[in-house]
C-alpha cells in the first residue's frame, strides 16, 4: 500500500483536484467585488452587532464624491456613540466623556482593493467555498464560506448583496461553528443621492470640554518597532513594525501587525512610566480577544480578531530585538 | 516524513512515532495537503469507497453528527458487515486526527503538540485574571482597526468593536 501510494503520489493528484482552485477563484472574485463595492457605493442603512447575549444597532451611511470616501457609523442603542470617517481620518466621538479620538491611516494602500499578497495569504490559512443564495434585508445575496485550516484563526460567513457585491451579513465561527460575533444589515438603501447632512458628526466638538484627543502623525516615527517574536504563526505575515503616535497616549507606541488575510492580529508595546501598574490578563468581547502581559518595564498587548490561543502565543512571543 | 504519514494511515507506527507525525502535521502545511493527497488516492483506489475532493470538509461534518469512535468492538456487529464497520472505524481514527490538525491551538489537550513549546498558552489562561473589556483598550483597538481586512471589506462598520459595549467608554 505505501510503495503503491507513493508512486501515485508521483504522478501527481493534482489535475484530480482540478475543481478545487475553481471553486477558490470564485470565492476570490467575490470577495475582491466585496471589498470594491464597500469603497465605491453611496449606502445608507441599519445594521446589527451582535456577540453573545449582546446586540447593538447602528446606522451606517456611506457616500463617494469628488473628495473620495465619507463615512459615518451612529450607535442608536445605549450610550450615544458616532464614528466619521473621511478618506485616511477617522474620527470617534464618544459624547459621555466628551471625547473625541483622532486616527490618521498609516497605511498607503489603495483601499478598495485586496492586495495580491493578502488573496495568498486568504488561499494559505482558508479554504473559500460558495455557499447558497440567501435573501438579507431584502436583497438577494451569494454566500461564502472560509474555513480555517487550522486552530490559529477562526471561519467566516459572508453573505454579498448578488447585484453590487455589498457586504449585508458578516459572521465569525469558533472551531465548533458556533458564531462568535455577526454583524448584519436589517434594512439598506443601495445608490442614489446622500444628504451631506447625514455624513456630519452631531457633536460640537470645538466647544469647551470637550477633550480633542489627536494623532499627531499620519507618518509611523520610526519602521522599526525595535521587537520581534521568537517564532512566527502559521500563515500570519507582519504588515506593519513601526514606532508610531497613538491617539490618547503620551509616548510613542511600539505596533506590529500580523494578517492572515481575514483577520489582524496587533502587538503593542508601551513603555511602563513610573506608578503604572503593569497589567497581565485576558479579555474577550465578540471575536476580539486581548492578552495583555508586562516584559521588563514594557506593556505588551495583544489584541486581534483571532482566537484566544493566538493573542497568547504572540505575547508570549515578543522579544526587544535591541535595535 | 511522508513514508512515516504513508505507514501512519496504514496504522503501522508505533505511539511514539505515531505522536511524532502528528506534531508534524501540526506544523507542517505541505504535510498536511500530502495527507490529504493520500487519502484521495485511497479513496479513489476504492480502499473506503469514497471519492472525496474534500476530506476535512466531510470528516468535520461527519465528526459534528456523532461522537469520534475509537474501536468498533463495543458497537453491535451485524451479520458480516464487519468490513464496513472497520471501514467506518478508521474513518473515525482518521476523523480524529484531522480533527486534531484543524483544531490546531484551540484545544487544550493539543498543547503538547504546539510546534513552538513557548509558556505553555492553554494552561497559563486558566490562571490568568479576565479584565473587563474596559475602555482601556479603546486607544489600542482604535489604532489596530485600520489594519484589520475586514475594514477593506466592510468599511466603518467594524469600527464599531471600538466603541461597543456602552458603559465602559465613560470609565478613561
Amino acid at each position: 500500500m505505501r510503495i503503491l501510494l507513493f508512486g501515485l503520489f508521483l504522478v501527481s493528484p493534482a489535475s484530480l483536484l482540478a475543481d478545487t482552485p475553481a471553486t477558490s477563484n470564485e470565492g476570490i472574485a467575490w470577495l475582491q467585488k466585496i471589498a470594491t463595492a464597500a469603497h465605491e457605493l453611496n449606502y445608507s442603512g441599519t445594521f446589527i452587532y451582535q456577540y453573545g447575549s449582546h446586540v447593538e444597532t447602528s446606522r451606517i451611511v456611506h457616500a463617494v464624491d469628488s473628495s473620495g470616501e465619507h463615512e459615518k457609523l451612529e450607535i442608536l442603542n445605549g450610550l450615544p456613540r458616532e464614528i466619521v470617517r473621511n478618506n485616511d481620518e477617522v474620527q470617534c466621538f464618544l459624547p459621555s466623556s466628551k471625547t473625541v479620538r483622532v486616527e490618521k491611516r498609516l497605511q498607503r494602500k489603495p483601499f478598495p482593493a485586496l492586495l495580491p499578497e493578502e488573496l495568498n495569504d486568504l488561499n494559505k490559512s482558508y479554504l473559500i467555498k460558495l455557499g447558497d443564495r440567501e435573501r438579507i434585508a431584502g436583497f438577494d445575496c451569494q454566500t461564502l464560506l472560509l474555513e480555517p485550516k487550522d486552530g490559529l484563526r477562526y471561519g467566516h460567513r459572508l453573505w454579498a448583496e448578488s447585484n453590487s457585491g455589498l457586504l449585508l451579513k458578516a459572521s465569525m465561527l469558533d472551531e465548533h461553528n458556533d458564531v462568535v460575533e455577526q454583524m448584519e444589515f436589517t434594512q439598506l438603501n443601495i445608490g442614489g443621492p446622500i444628504d451631506e447632512e447625514m455624513l456630519k458628526p452631531k457633536y460640537p466638538v470645538k466647544t469647551a470640554g470637550w477633550h480633542y484627543d489627536l494623532s499627531p502623525q499620519a507618518e509611523p516615527i520610526s519602521t522599526e518597532s525595535g521587537w520581534d517574536i521568537r517564532s512566527p504563526l502559521a500563515g500570519f505575515r507582519k504588515i506593519l513594525d513601526a514606532k508610531r503616535t497613538i491617539s490618547g497616549k503620551s509616548v510613542p507606541i511600539s505596533h506590529i501587525v500580523y494578517s492572515d488575510g481575514l483577520a489582524a492580529v496587533s502587538i503593542f508595546i508601551e513603555p511602563l512610566a513610573a506608578g503604572d501598574k503593569p497589567r497581565k490578563g485576558v479579555s474577550k468581547r465578540g471575536a476580539l480577544n486581548i492578552y495583555a502581559r508586562p516584559l521588563d518595564d514594557y506593556q505588551v498587548t495583544v489584541l486581534g480578531e483571532v482566537p484566544m490561543m493566538t493573542v497568547m502565543e504572540l505575547g508570549n512571543s515578543v522579544y526587544p530585538t535591541g535595535k | 516524513m511522508k513514508q512515516d504519514l504513508s505507514a501512519f494511515m496504514d496504522g503501522e507506527l508505533d505511539p511514539d512515532a505515531a505522536k511524532a507525525v502528528l506534531a508534524e502535521l501540526r506544523r507542517n502545511s505541505e504535510l498536511r495537503g500530502a495527507w490529504m493527497d493520500y487519502h484521495l488516492i485511497r479513496d479513489l483506489l476504492g480502499q473506503t469507497g469514497m471519492a472525496s475532493h474534500d476530506i476535512s470538509e466531510r470528516f468535520k461534518e461527519r465528526l459534528a453528527g456523532e461522537p469520534v469512535v475509537f474501536s468498533p468492538r463495543k458497537r453491535i456487529l451485524i451479520n458480516n458487515k464487519i468490513a464496513a464497520l472497520s471501514a467506518a472505524a478508521s474513518l473515525a481514527a482518521v476523523a480524529l486526527v484531522v480533527w486534531v490538525v484543524l483544531q490546531g491551538n484551540a484545544d487544550k489537550t493539543n498543547d503538547k503538540m504546539a510546534a513552538t513549546p513557548q509558556p505553555n498558552s492553554a494552561a497559563m489562561l486558566a490562571s490568568l485574571p479576565r479584565y473587563p473589556f474596559s475602555s482601556t483598550f479603546h486607544e489600542y483597538l482604535l489604532a489596530h482597526q485600520e489594519f484589520s481586512p475586514s475594514t477593506t471589506m466592510q468599511g466603518v462598520a467594524p469600527y464599531i468593536r471600538t466603541v461597543s459595549d456602552g458603559g465602559e467608554e465613560a470609565n478613561r
